[in-house]
């Protein structure tokens, strides 16, 4: 048999060894990191549900995520409010418009608009109509804090290192008059449809790559040391407005995404792309990670994604791979668990002086 | 009118303040304390309608402080139980509260806020037993929480910068929810004057121990918070309560105004 391309490669090209045979929680090296990725980088996430999960990882391994609209409280009280999730508060940011949309109002490239939505007496962000569980008590409180995710957009884009962007969806809703994207479809969870106002669009390739390509440039051109990592959300959509079924309306704007995706690696060193979208939905794994609505990804499917992620990272630049952590155990509550023996003599010796007992 | 007093070593300073109260101001009111070091409060708990020590030790050592042998607190017994101190500390979320209060950069809607120190309160056992015996509607409680650290007392406390700057409005945006999240649960609100804050987050030192205790206050302090109190349970119940009395005796929302106000208003 005479030699050719194909006969040098290694068992991870061809299918057979590669996947068919391979055990699929041991298959690794899908991903060749560009660059390293070190515990003091700072981190920003941002984009689809799916990338609330990498920040949460990098958070957990000790890496620098950054938080840059932290808040007081505790992690429930955090999340209800949808702090945390991201390194901003805009909740989902599902479309490269939307994300090139957030970044414009944030440097000053495009006016923020004074939309908000009123349902009785609350007041809503048609851009994060879920951050705030019931809407805010005025509207002076919704742009207040809108202002305050701006400002932390604009700490991020300043401060952060890379920028981790999870690619949600094609599909979304429009206003038909001034042309800005909405969060999600009016009337869904906030708002009321306006037929005449609101319309869907489905983003074609191009128009996603290049609200992308806009978004990172604006991006480099504040911190020109901005590094991007790409993934794209494996979650299938909910629903589709687009006439198709929703398998095909899936796998039309999945496929769209990950095109996008891998060429902007391709054309940019400062930018990769992670295929956790390809862990969770290649066919080796069987569908083993969606939950029983085939659509939400179990924390099981989250861990081996990020653990791919971590083990091809540390390979790539030399380290042993590390293991993933224990999950956090449940801190002890301070005020109550937590003795202090020198506090504790400060306490009698008040108690016993002011009331004048002695043992 | 019977009220006891329940709390932890912040109970010493109301109890040196008692001192400073003119007789006249406590006719018909008979005052009883019921405390004890917060060490011995993982030992109690609500159990019958009662504040019980559950253990011998325990029973003996808030007797000892009583002085008349009380051994389990039964609110049916007095018109007025107010928890002083009682290991309920602001103090473990109003500063980092501030700091993004007061920052310019930042936001937090008031529901945020409530939420925050609802958490804080709902997590500790001993406000959980405030809830359960306003709940069981046998008498009236107030809650006077723990203070704000002394100014230049004891270490220094994590530096937090923006609620160094917080301002008089800030504070009193603070209080107004914390004496929210309490009368939703029942409780009425003795909260620390508002005048005695300063550097933003911090006692006013006059009101502190000698230096190394930036924990407990003095006989002065105690007075103040001792005054409130009388006023609070000579009032008929279910009345408004002053309970942040600022100073200027006004009440905390009234205080609200300026660049908090503006903010947070519904």
């Amino acid at each position: 048999m005479t030699q050719n391309p194909y006969s040098s490669l290694p068992d991870s090209a061809f299918w057979r060894t590669g996947a068919a045979l391979a055990d699929p929680m041991d298959i690794r090296g899908l991903w060749h990191p560009k660059a390293d990725i070190a515990k003091t980088t700072r981190i920003v996430t941002a984009g689809s549900c799916f990338a609330q999960h990498i920040g949460r990882a990098f958070r957990e391994r000790g890496y620098a995520w950054f938080d840059a609209e932290a808040a007081p409280g505790t992690p429930e009280v955090q999340r209800a409010f949808h702090y945390g999730t991201f390194s901003f508060r805009t909740g989902n940011i599902y479309t490269t418009q939307m994300l090139l949309q957030w970044v414009r109002w944030a440097t000053g490239l495009s006016p923020v608009p004074d939309l908000f939505w009123q349902e009785g007496e609350r007041f809503f962000d048609p851009f994060r109509p879920a951050v705030e569980p019931g809407g805010f008590a005025s509207l002076m409180e919704a742009r207040a804090s809108r202002q305050a995710t701006l400002a932390a957009i604009r700490q991020a884009i300043r401060r952060g290192q890379l920028f981790v962007f999870t690619l949600g969806l094609t599909e979304c809703w429009r206003d038909a008059e001034t042309g800005l994207e909405y969060a999600v479809c009016p009337g869904t969870v906030a708002g009321r449809f306006d037929t005449d106002r609101h319309r869907f669009h489905n983003m074609t390739y191009p128009e996603v790559m290049t609200a992308l390509k806009k978004a990172i440039t604006i991006l480099r051109r504040i911190n020109r040391n901005m590094r991007f990592l790409l993934t794209v959300s494996p979650v299938p959509l909910t629903a589709t407005a687009g006439g198709q079924h929703v398998i095909t309306a899936t796998t039309h704007s999945k496929s769209v995404l990950r095109a996008v995706a891998g060429e902007m690696a391709a054309q940019h060193d400062y930018v990769d792309y992670f295929p956790s979208y390809e862990i969770i939905t290649s066919p080796v794994f069987g569908g083993r990670f969606y939950a029983a609505n085939r659509r939400s990804v179990e924390p099981e499917g989250v861990d081996h994604v990020m653990r791919c992620f971590f083990h091809d990272l540390d390979t790539a630049f030399g380290r042993v791979p590390a293991a993933a952590p224990p999950r956090p155990a449940i801190a002890p509550n301070a005020e109550e668990d937590a003795p202090d023996p020198a506090a504790e003599l400060r306490c009698e010796e008040e108690m016993l002086a002011a009331f004048q007992t002695r043992t | 009118m019977k009220v006891m007093l329940f709390g932890d070593s912040h109970l010493a300073a109301v109890r040196r303040g008692l001192a400073a109260i003119p007789p006249a101001r406590l006719d018909g009111v008979e005052l009883q304390f019921w405390g004890t070091p917060g060490n011995r409060f993982r030992h109690i708990d609500w159990q019958d309608g009662r504040i019980t020590p559950l253990d011998e030790a325990t029973a003996n050592a808030f007797a000892r402080f009583n002085g008349q042998g009380v051994r389990a607190l039964d609110p049916v017994l007095y018109d007025a139980v107010v928890f002083v101190g009682a290991r309920i500390r602001p103090g473990a979320v109003i500063p980092d509260l501030l700091n993004h209060i007061a920052d310019p950069d930042r936001y937090l809607t008031r529901a945020y806020i409530k939420a925050v120190i609802a958490a804080q309160f709902r997590s500790l056992s001993t406000y959980r037993m405030a809830q359960a015996m306003a709940a069981a509607g046998k008498t009236r409680v107030l809650l006077n929480p723990i203070s704000l650290s002394t100014h230049r007392a004891g270490a220094a406390p994590r530096p937090y910068a923006m609620a160094r700057r917080a301002s008089p409005a800030d504070i009193a945006l603070l209080w107004s929810v914390m004496a929210e999240v309490l009368a939703e649960d029942g409780i009425g609100a003795i909260l620390q004057p508002q005048d005695s804050v300063v550097a933003g987050y911090l006692t006013d030192e006059r009101y502190g121990l000698p230096p190394g205790d930036d924990a407990h206050k003095n006989a002065e302090y105690g007075a103040l918070i001792l005054e409130a109190i009388l006023q609070a349970v000579q009032r008929p119940a279910g009345s408004p309560v002053n309970s942040s009395h600022n100073g200027s005796g006004s009440p905390a929302l009234a205080a609200l105004s300026g660049a908090a106000f503006a903010r947070h208003r519904r």
